[in-house]
């Protein structure tokens, strides 16, 4: 799938995740999304621990809220009130209220999460605008030496062991922070000048490969565009209101167009279905 | 057994007007004289809430201590609330009559409306409160405003409390026996329309309540807790009616799971 389509896709996922409070918009969200995920990955991208990460996170939220929220009117447990922060009644209101936050952060992530997942980082570099084409080049080669400064200090730490440091007083880390601060700037100077050598920075860039709209991600960026629009209007309008589980466990008003608005996300995965051709560059040649 | 029925049957017949004629003087006299005129309470406080779409509740609140919290005012007039414990500074109103029908736990959010709570002091003017209703005390007299306002600018008071309660209860005199007395202690408080072509006139826009200010009981239904409370009115509130919104979404969801299995079947074939 085109990039700037995908980014597209994304950004408006994500506007339709944060303007709502509504569980079940953000349940349908998270499967669109998932949905898109398994549709449009790279070769080889596991998403296991994308989805494990995302269920510690939503049971961290859940938790966190259940303890500190002491509202609601249907109590499941009460707490001590000598117990600090935590004492006080566990609700059901707070578990629902909990468990939404998750599936907001849920939902978020995997918004975003195709930008990694479904492209690779020189295709983001080449969807930006020619203004941002520098800026953004700069940023993605930072963000790619990441993994290797975090190599590096690994390969330092182990080697000054070897020579008998011990982590122990605030002092002693000096010898291994200096370590890594030089490699990395020696990492750095590296870079810019193969950077540099493959005439970064000499004139307006050439490309060995242009991306192309196809008529699927017009129609993929068109329809979630649409949807993000479709779906604030009503929000701001008062059509679709805020929804907390407070005071009183509620069912949440549902409405059927913000509910398409959420369905539509999927449109990528049912235009783009993985292995109908068998190839994660179409969008570009 | 055919005794009996005749019996309740005749019982009924003779009540139904008698409580017509008692059901029609309390309304007629409601905005002049409120229930508790002729309640025997000490003291009195008027409690007026104002909602967003601009309906006004009035209520004249009866009680024998010297003080009267504001949180036990709202509990004795029978309106609906629920609110938030906020430590030192009290309790915070989150809803007041339904209004909002939800609200994050934190009783409301940065931009959203919320419940102002204004007081005022033997007939003077309204002044916002610095504390929240659990920790305002309020005397004979005195009154206590809220108003459902936005959070932009300072908040505006409420209408104004004269008329709310006649001035001869509000000075403590003893209560006469009117036929006022009579009326039920389940009356529920009437939402006057909202000031769209008029502006709210007190007479106009009291509302006849009981005011039980003396029974100060939690709600049955409730569970009471440390940090939340709320009254009966709210209390299992669950909207259970299907509409399309709600078939919309089931369909939708199955659809969307449907299609996320036959993926990952299709993917596990695959690899």
């Amino acid at each position: 799938m085109n990039a700037r389509a995908l980014t597209v896709w994304s950004a408006s996922a994500l506007t339709i995740t944060l303007s709502t409070d509504n569980p079940v918009y953000r349940g349908l969200i998270v499967v669109a999304a998932l949905n898109v995920l398994l549709a449009l990955r790279r070769p080889g991208v596991r998403l296991r621990p994308l989805l494990l990460g995302l269920c510690l996170a939503a049971l961290i939220a859940t938790a966190v809220t259940l303890l500190l929220s002491h509202s609601g009117a249907h109590a499941l447990v009460i707490l001590p009130g000598s117990i600090p922060i935590v004492g006080g009644g566990i609700t059901l209101e707070a578990l629902v209220f909990g468990a939404t936050t998750g599936l907001g952060i849920a939902a978020a992530v995997l918004a975003a999460a195709p930008l990694s997942l479904a492209l690779e980082a020189h295709q983001l570099v080449d969807a930006l605008p020619r203004a941002l084409s520098r800026t953004g080049a700069a940023i993605a080669t930072a963000v790619n030496l990441i993994p290797g400064v975090t190599r590096s200090a690994h390969e330092i730490r182990d080697a000054q062991r070897m020579r008998g440091w011990r982590a122990g007083r605030v002092r002693d880390w000096p010898e291994i922070a200096v370590p890594i601060v030089l490699t990395a700037v020696e990492s750095s100077v590296s870079v810019a000048e193969a950077m540099e050598a493959r005439g970064y920075g000499g004139g307006s860039r050439t490309h060995f490969q242009l991306a192309r709209w196809q008529m699927a991600d017009v129609v993929a960026a068109l329809v979630a565009a649409a949807a993000a629009v479709a779906f604030v209007t009503l929000r701001i309008s008062g059509a679709i209101g805020a929804w907390y589980p407070f005071p009183t466990l509620t069912v949440p008003p549902l409405d059927p167009v913000a509910v398409a608005c959420c369905v539509a996300l999927t449109v990528p995965a049912l235009l783009h279905p993985r292995g109908a051709r068998g190839e994660y560059f179409h969008g570009y040649g | 057994m055919k005794a009996h029925l005749a019996r309740t049957a005749l019982l009924t017949l003779v009540s139904l007007p008698a409580l017509s004629v008692i059901a029609t003087t309390v309304s007629r006299d409601a905005p002049f004289l409120p229930v508790c005129a002729s309640a025997a309470w000490t003291h009195h406080v008027a409690l007026i809430v104002e909602h967003g779409d601009g309906a006004v509740i009035r209520l004249c609140i009866g009680f024998d201590s010297s003080s009267i919290s504001g949180e036990d005012i709202l509990r004795a007039s029978g309106v609906e609330f629920a609110t938030v414990n906020y430590g030192s500074l009290g309790d915070a109103v989150c809803q007041i009559d339904n209004e909002p029908s939800t609200y994050p736990p934190g009783c409301f959010s940065s931009s959203s409306p919320y419940w102002v709570l204004f007081a005022s002091r033997g007939g003077s003017a309204w002044s916002a409160a610095d504390h929240g209703i659990s920790s305002e005390q309020f005397s004979n007299g005195d009154a206590e405003g809220f108003r459902y306002d936005a959070q932009s600018g300072s908040p505006s008071p409420p209408v104004s409390a004269a008329g709310t309660c006649p001035v001869n209860v509000a000075t403590s005199a003893p209560a006469t026996a009117t036929p006022g007395a009579a009326a039920p202690s389940t009356a529920r408080p009437v939402r006057s329309p909202p000031p769209a072509t008029t502006p709210a006139a007190p007479a106009g826009a009291t509302a006849t309540a009981s005011a039980q200010a003396a029974v100060l009981s939690p709600s049955p239904t409730a569970t009471p807790l440390a940090g939340s409370t709320q009254s009966v009115a709210s209390a299992a509130r669950y909207s259970g009616g299907v509409n399309a919104g709600l078939i919309a979404a089931i369909v939708a969801a199955a659809a969307l799971l449907a299609l996320l299995v036959v993926q990952l079947v299709r993917s596990r074939r695959s690899t």
